[in-house]
């Protein structure tokens, strides 16, 4: 049986390095997929070029040590979407969401636990205005 | 031959958002020939709203599709992905007793200023599995 879980960071300040811990339920077996989202403030449609958020690393207490590092771009990543049309502007602009792509997908991985911590640690990237915002990390469990 | 087996039936379920920060619950009942959902998709009249600030829970017939606090955006499409690839596939979930339980939640953000919103949420649901255009 597969179970998603769902797990909040609040991200409170600029540059932040920020330890965290994820407890997962006790009848997980292994991570079978992982997806990371985060959702500062952007104006990614003005400035044409997708920009850092913050470095991601997971780790395995003991067994494995760090299993899944990942660096958060704006919301761009999500869509497939390298560079944005020359004449882009805000994707939302007269309330129409013409932001294109492909559909979001969870990346693949084998983890197996013995432990139902994740210890994780993230540093905010985000130098140009104020951060605060949340970093998401979604996991589907192998029950 | 009964032709509604061969029908993906689609149907469409409203929430609507009238308050900032506001959790909204919705219990919906499915078409009584849906016996296997296949895909989920969400839209509103301010997709801004829905992928900046909005997040849902998702039951249907007590199994959890998709647990608190999975970002809305998630499961949206933009009107550049092909229409028959926009829906969410969630395998061939059975309906049950047909009770889809929604509880919405929405959250403030920069990006987004508050005006109240509709969330729509859609299924795509099959009669049966076994059934193909080639059995009759």
């Amino acid at each position: 049986m597969i179970k998603q879980w769902v797990h909040i960071e609040e991200i409170e300040r600029n540059g932040i390095k920020q330890q965290f811990q994820i407890k997962l339920p006790y009848n997980a077996k292994r991570i079978v997929a992982i997806k990371i989202t985060a959702n500062p403030f952007d104006r990614t449609w003005e400035n044409k070029f997708e920009s850092e958020v913050g470095w991601l690393w997971l780790r395995l207490p003991e067994r494995r040590d760090i299993f899944y590092s990942h660096k958060i771009n704006t919301y761009k990543d999500n869509y497939d979407l390298s560079l944005p049309r020359i004449n882009e502007v805000n994707p939302f602009d007269d309330g129409l969401f013409t932001q294109h792509g492909k559909k979001e997908t969870f990346q693949t991985v084998d983890a197996c636990l013995n432990t139902n911590i994740i210890e994780g640690y993230y540093i905010d990237r985000i130098y140009s205005q104020k951060s605060k915002y949340q970093l998401r990390i979604y996991l589907k469990l192998e029950l | 031959m009964d032709t509604y087996k061969y029908n993906i039936i689609k149907e469409r379920f409203d929430l609507k958002i009238e308050n900032p920060n506001e959790t909204v619950k919705g219990e919906f009942e499915l078409d009584k020939n849906a016996k296997y959902v296949q895909g989920i998709l969400i839209t509103s009249d301010r997709d801004e709203l829905l992928f900046y600030r909005g997040s849902q829970k998702m039951q249907l017939n007590d199994k959890e599709l998709f647990p608190e606090n999975f970002e809305s955006r998630l499961l949206m499409a933009g009107l550049n992905v092909a229409p028959d690839d926009r829906a969410i596939s969630i395998g061939n979930v059975e309906s049950g007793n047909g009770r889809l339980e929604v509880t919405y939640k929405d959250q403030n953000h920069e990006n987004a200023r508050f005006t109240p919103y509709r969330v729509s949420i859609y299924t795509f649901s099959i009669v049966d599995l076994e059934t193909t255009l080639q059995d009759d």
